[in-house]
């Protein structure tokens, strides 16, 4: 049998002195890594609850994304200039993705009125965001430097342009736990991102922080969590008893196993969870007031209204990160017919969301849970015409999102794009990687420790990109 | 690194752990003769897959048992130096696989279309013909990015979204819980499990446990599983539904799950 050369002698036969010393310093830390990971590996993973890295304000988020690209100055960010320059060409060139170069500027088909007494500016598309909107914080120069929907979204909910990695609902879990062990730490309500599942995936972090799709529907509400037709409670008592005796004798021959008893553990928490879910997932529970608060029976906003209303019940529940996908009333990508479009996207979310805020701050939640309303991006001044119904261009250079409740200064507005709406203002520009860090700052994560190794480094949501807490945000 | 890989499907671990990384910045080799034996031997056998196969599995080593022993478990708990075959949970393919093995359900069709799949009532993808005809391997689904098997998904198969998982989690999931409990595979799968059985046993209940734990367990029951299976054949109507149930109990346990 011919002499195999390993790698390692091939190395230590070829390395000249100095070159040597070096890697043998840079084996040593490799090897340090590697004995890491594989600890990491070996660990297990559970979701009881862990003490964050200082003392935090929010104990629970409710993530509303927006997924399509929202027009955010047609909904909250009014600019008088796009009145003066309605029809003719912009003042300054607005680069943008614009698919026809055009450089017309279109001012909103829509009116807005001073609300509250912070005499911010909200569309009369959204009736009642105008009597709650100074609950929330603006963040006015967001920006991005992905200009389509499935990299743009990849990066504000996993901090990568790109799919594989975690999502932010599931780093925090990972850091946090749970407080409730009868429900999913990690909950993804509605549809419409156009990355799917992946909004709420946990790519590579372990399994368990994996977001788990759960309906508004009293029935069905997660995979396989209903009991088949034909099986009484009785029976399937008698089915989870057997699997336990089995599984019991079965310890009699491994005494020392550690799966059997975590398996043991999982079929209770799941028997628990088919009553804990389908209890939650039950909104004829709520008062006839709370259910107009949310709408939930109006035609177009009752479907949205329904996944804020099961919101507030996880988050009452103590269910630690609620992703809610509002792309259930139509597509917010509005190339064309942005007039014939918008109002009815608007219609969809605006009881709900408002609802929401007004049904926390009642129940004294709000000053516990973080609010987070974002999409991937907003959209440009200017006129997309193919047809003869016009709408706006993805914009990446400067949008709107908000936040309200734990920590935060309502009706406190940081950074603004220029007078028409364009671009971030550049000394207020801030991105994903800054929404990450100041979330997880309020749930008391410090984002720089908050990590897992993978492919030889310590990742974490924000990665390499550079980010900074918004401590400007903060009462 | 394709030996260690091979290694790894077997044992459930390769002989170096991180089996894309090799070199200074992967983990060391257990036993760095043996991946250098198999390497060079595989290489003098022409590279056949199938020879390397019978020559893993063949082994001492891969047909030791699980059984503990409890100084050994202590000085090697990760079982890195293979003093025993330990328990690994199956991946999620061999778990449906098996379930419709047993159960008389799998079409052993090799090669050709894919199956197809579609939305469930609860809204999970699943294959596309519950009602009726046997089903094929799990390799066979037509799954894609943005659609994956649910069942599959819950125990730990990557949905193709991620990058690409050398090292599959081997999870335990309270969604693997309601999977054996609830979904309309395992129920399918249990009812014909459970005919099939008794069609072996020529209808006598007490032979179609000792079919069943033949099948599914590779063993015969012991007295106290024997009075189980008893119990709930007992405990209903109908003793096809008793038997059923404890079917189904089988294929949530353990011993069904994970590789003893």
């Amino acid at each position: 049998m011919k002499r195999f050369l390993t790698r390692r002698q091939a190395l230590q036969e070829a390395a000249i002195g100095f070159g040597a010393m070096a890697a043998n310093s840079m084996l040593q830390q490799e090897r340090m890594f590697a004995a890491e990971s594989a600890m990491a590996k070996e660990r297990t993973y559970d979701l009881t609850p862990k003490a964050p890295h200082f003392a935090a304000k929010a104990k629970r988020v409710i993530f509303i994304y927006v997924g399509g690209g929202p027009s955010t100055i047609d909904m909250f960010d009014p600019k008088p200039a796009l009145l003066k320059y309605d029809g003719k060409p912009a003042p300054f060139e607005i680069k943008g993705r614009a698919l026809n170069g055009s450089q017309q500027i279109m001012s909103s088909p829509w009116k807005f009125t001073d609300c509250g007494e912070s005499g911010r500016q909200v569309s009369d598309l959204l009736p009642y965001f105008q009597k709650v909107v100074d609950k929330v914080t603006f963040v006015r120069s967001m920006t991005t430097d992905r200009i389509d929907h499935s990299t743009a979204q990849f990066t504000f909910v996993t901090g990568r342009g790109f799919t594989g990695f975690p999502s932010i609902g599931s780093w925090v879990s990972y850091a946090l736990g749970t407080e409730n062990q009868n429900l999913p730490a990690y909950i993804a309500l509605g549809q419409g991102a156009t990355i799917g599942d992946r909004a709420h995936s946990s790519a590579w972090l372990p399994p368990i922080y994996n977001g788990t799709s759960m309906r508004a529907d009293a029935k069905t509400p997660i995979f396989d969590i209903k009991r088949p037709e034909n099986m009484s409670l009785d029976q399937q008592r008698r089915l989870l008893s057997m699997v336990e005796d089995l599984d019991r004798e079965q310890k009699t021959r491994y005494p020392l196993d550690q799966d059997l008893e975590s398996r043991i553990a999982n079929y209770e928490l799941a028997a628990r969870m088919q009553v804990e879910a389908l209890k939650v997932a039950d909104l004829d529970q709520e008062s006839e007031a709370t259910r107009k608060l949310y709408g939930i029976d109006a035609k177009i906003g009752g479907p949205f209204g329904r996944l804020c209303l099961m919101a507030r019940r996880l988050a009452e529940k103590d269910v630690r990160f609620v992703q809610i996908y509002a792309g259930g009333g139509g597509n917010w990508d509005t190339h064309n017919n942005i007039e014939g479009q918008l109002p009815g996207l608007c219609e969809y979310i605006d009881q709900g969301m408002s609802g929401l805020l007004v049904d926390l701050e009642q129940r004294g939640m709000l000053k516990d849970t973080l609010v987070v309303w974002s999409g991937e991006f907003g959209r440009l001044p200017t006129i997309e015409a193919k047809n003869s119904k016009p709408g706006r261009d993805h914009n990446p250079y400067g949008f709107s999102m908000w936040m309200a409740g734990a920590g935060l200064n309502p009706g406190f507005d940081y950074g603004q794009t220029d007078e028409l709406g364009y671009s971030a203002a550049r000394d207020f520009k801030c991105g994903h990687s800054d929404i990450h860090a100041t979330v997880q700052h309020l749930l008391g994560i410090d984002y720089r420790k908050n990590t897992f190794p993978y492919e030889g480094r310590n990742e974490s949501l924000v990665g390499v990109t550079p980010a900074r807490v918004l401590t400007e945000l903060f009462a | 690194m394709f030996v260690n890989r091979v290694w790894q499907w077997h044992f459930g671990e390769g002989i170096v752990r991180s089996v894309d990384d090799f070199g200074s910045q992967g983990a060391k080799p257990s036993h760095p003769e043996l991946l250098d034996y198999l390497t060079v031997s595989f290489e003098e056998h022409n590279w056949d897959l199938k020879w390397l196969t019978k020559q893993i599995m063949m082994s001492q080593v891969y047909r030791q048992g699980s059984s503990e022993v409890p100084q050994y478990l202590a000085a090697d708990p990760g079982d890195k130096l293979l003093w025993r075959k330990a328990p690994l949970r199956l991946e999620a393919e061999t778990i449906r696989d098996s379930m419709l093995k047993v159960s008389g359900l799998l079409n052993e069709r090799m090669f050709g279309q894919q199956e197809p799949i579609k939305r469930g009532p609860d809204g999970q993808w699943l294959e596309d013909n519950q009602g009726s005809g046997a089903i094929r391997r799990s390799l066979y689904l037509s799954q894609t990015r943005t659609r994956s098997v649910a069942f599959l998904h819950a125990f730990d198969c990557p949905d193709m979204t991620s990058d690409n998982q050398p090292e599959r989690f081997r999870a335990s999931l309270p969604i693997q819980s309601l999977a054996m409990m609830n979904n309309p595979l395992v129920m399918r799968a249990s009812k014909g499990f459970t005919a099939e059985a008794l069609e072996k046993s020529g209808n006598n209940y007490d032979e179609a446990v000792k079919v069943a734990f033949d099948l599914a367990y590779n063993r015969p029951p012991t007295p106290k599983e024997q009075e189980i299976a008893k119990k709930s054949i007992a405990s209903e109507s109908d003793p096809k539904e008793g038997l059923r149930l404890f079917i189904q109990a089988m294929f949530g346990a353990n011993n069904f799950l994970y590789s003893y």
